[in-house]
């Protein structure tokens, strides 16, 4: 899983998640998230676009980082995300605590409070 | 009499196993005709079932999973073995889905999801090991 500059938003950084987020590979989100909040990045979206598949063991990652970016006066909001990943979302009550934007540019836009491009 | 079939999985209890368990109950599950969303979720139950195996059953140690999953003509059925500790849900308190970022706690939302798709889900503990059984009936 990749991270990089927003294309939307100068301070902003983007997690590429990717495949399925079970507890096999939860871990590798978590080691990016927290790269990027050891590095003092911490206003993140997290890109769902080439996520098939997310169970508790990602829920729990996200709610972890989520605390460590609020901490850092950031935030972590997710784009992309299917209809079936969304309903995990949902399922869990989780739809109330993070932002889920269908774009990166919203979701930067988000952060700016406004539009962007 | 109606036909049923049966299919079965068994590997070992690690994390990197989840999706290939992941495959075959959805490759079951899809060939028993249920829609993508009936899919995902019997995926879903399952996975938070033998995550919760590798974690607490096993704790991380070497052990076995066995799925069984039956077809049945109204209903489709998984049973989960293992042979590490048993599991008592009754300690597992279930999450507040309202509650606010600072005071969500992540434990118990696997379980929450299993009751939450499932039409039946039961523990059982014998000599033998431990048993799962959960049950999905097919809507109508």
């Amino acid at each position: 899983m990749n991270a990089r500059r927003s294309d939307w938003a100068e301070d902003v950084w983007v997690v590429e998640a990717r495949g399925r987020l079970d507890a096999g590979l939860a871990p590798e989100l978590e080691a990016q998230l927290n790269a990027l909040l050891a590095a003092g990045h911490a206003h993140i979206v997290v890109d769902f676009a080439r996520v098939s598949y997310i169970s508790s063991s990602g829920l729990k990652v996200l709610l972890v980082a989520m605390r460590a970016a609020r901490k850092q006066g950031g935030d972590i909001r997710l784009c992309a995300m299917s209809e079936r990943v969304r309903d995990v979302f949902t399922l869990s009550g989780f739809h109330k605590i993070f932002a889920i934007h269908l774009t990166e540019r919203e979701a930067a836009a988000a952060f700016l409070g406004g539009e962007v491009g | 009499m109606e036909e049923t079939s049966l299919y079965e999985l068994t590997v070992p209890a690690r994390f990197e196993n989840l999706a290939l368990i992941g495959d075959f109950i959805s490759g079951v599950a899809r060939r028993a005709g249920f829609d993508e969303k009936g899919v995902f979720n019997l995926q879903l139950a399952c996975d938070e079932a033998c995550t919760n195996v590798i974690e607490h059953a096993y704790g991380g140690g070497p052990g076995q999973i066995r799925i069984a999953v039956t077809v049945y003509p109204d209903r489709i059925q998984i049973q989960v073995h293992d042979t590490g500790r048993p599991f008592d849900p009754t300690t597992v308190r279930m999450p507040d889905l309202e509650a606010p970022l600072e005071r969500r706690e992540t434990g118990g939302l696997g379980l929450h999801f299993m009751r939450s798709i499932m039409d039946e889900v039961r523990f059982e503990f014998g000599e033998g090991g431990n048993r799962l059984t959960m049950v999905k009936r097919r809507t109508p």
